[in-house]
């Protein structure tokens, strides 16, 4: 029989061993769990295909038709220039227009023409809120081809969020990044392909940089809070 | 049998043997075994949905572990439904023997989700310092500095209770 009191060993590592063994014993009186793997398959399937329809339906598209260079966010703030939003009058629900009107709002004037899309691939650069329930962990899980998962250490020194990147090559015209803010409720993804102006691409820590400026992660949160499908 | 019948055969097995466990985290986090069971499901079914790569991961059971904490917290996050903490504030007697079940879940509730889950991962998962800061994306100062005062804060709630289990 092993003792844990206030007194005794426990006192030496701050109270860790007693916390411990009251959580196993609280642990234990647990009653039997009858077996959940059906439930969860059923469940996952349902998720499984959620996200194959939310790929078509769940994601925000937004292309900005400007084309501005590598420090344009950087310090773009909220204070730009209000510009109307021109999307066509059926693209998107109301309340994707009303996202794609505060990412107008929100982005420099020069940044250009925010618009709803149906294939991002088409324009220079797009910003891409996922709006679906579909959990990704960005570093949880096993590698996935090329793409890399690394925290970034940025100019200023502070470390980016966990962000998704796959290098340039020779089929790719650029660098994908894909920003998370607050878990899994809201993906930001930032296409810089830079290619059509004559630039260079921007490279991955300079996407980066971007992804983490005060602009975008305004609009971040503006599109976290007024996501169509957000439960109240 | 079809690779979908393959898939779910294999996810059978690793549910069926990680579930409990799960499902003891998820009591430490939640509070309520209720939500413990649904919590633990959500996690697996998050799982089944990517098992194809989830399966060929090095480590299942610690990407079920990580699923099962991120959802805990988003699913705070997102409902704002720290109930417990409500229920379970003002001081607490110092327990005897057979509160001190419902003290702990009580201190627990009492935290921040983040700090509990902290709390829960590094005391019971027993996890490294640097494997809870990866696991909740924060530094592992954030994690010692939280651990200390979260641990401080159950013991102080905890008393003079003395705790007998059986061991070496």
């Amino acid at each position: 029989m092993e003792r844990f009191d206030r007194d005794g060993a426990d006192a030496a590592d701050g109270g860790s061993a007693l916390v411990r063994a009251v959580m196993e014993r609280t642990a234990e009186e647990l009653p039997v769990l009858p077996d959940l793997s059906g439930a969860a398959r059923a469940e996952g399937r349902r998720r499984r295909n959620r996200a194959r329809a939310g790929a078509v339906a769940g994601v925000l598209a937004v292309a900005v038709t400007g084309l501005f260079g590598a420090n344009a966010l950087a310090g773009g703030g909220s204070s730009a220039a209000k510009v109307p939003v021109a999307s066509a009058p059926d693209a998107g629900s109301e309340a994707e227009r009303q996202i794609a009107a505060a990412l107008q709002r929100l982005l420099p004037a020069d940044a250009g023409e925010v618009r709803l899309v149906p294939n991002e691939k088409a324009y220079p650069l797009n910003f891409k809120a996922r709006l679906g329930e579909t959990p990704f962990e960005p570093c949880g899980g096993p590698a996935k081809g090329k793409i890399t998962c690394n925290e970034i250490t940025l100019p200023d020194g502070r470390t980016s969020a966990p962000i998704l990147g796959m290098p340039p090559g020779p089929k790719q015209d650029g660098v994908t990044v894909l920003h998370r803010f607050r878990g899994d409720e809201v993906e930001f993804r930032i296409y810089p392909r830079c290619r059509f102006d004559g630039s260079e691409p921007l490279n991955l820590t300079e996407a980066v940089c971007q992804g983490e400026s005060p602009t975008v992660t305004d609009i971040i949160e503006y599109v976290g809070e007024s996501r169509p499908d957000k439960k109240q | 049998m079809t690779a979908e019948d393959d898939d779910d055969d294999g996810f059978a097995a690793f549910a069926q043997a990680v579930q409990r466990r799960l499902y003891r985290t998820a009591y430490l986090l939640c509070g309520d075994a209720d939500a413990a069971r649904d919590l633990t499901q959500t996690a697996l079914a998050k799982v089944f949905q990517h098992w194809r790569r989830v399966r060929a991961a090095d480590h299942p059971e610690a990407y079920a572990r990580t699923v099962l904490t991120r959802t805990f917290l988003a699913e705070r996050r997102r409902r704002l439904r720290d109930l417990l903490a409500h229920a379970y504030a003002g001081p607490e007697p110092v327990p005897d023997q057979a509160d001190l079940r419902v003290t702990l879940l009580a201190a627990l509730a009492e935290l921040p989700p983040r700090a509990r889950a902290m709390v829960v991962l590094r005391y019971w998962e027993d996890l490294s310092v640097e494997r809870v800061a990866e696991l909740l994306r924060c530094s592992e100062s954030t994690v010692k500095s939280q651990c200390s005062r979260s641990l401080a804060r159950l013991r102080e709630r905890l008393g003079d209770a003395h705790v007998y289990t059986t061991g070496a």
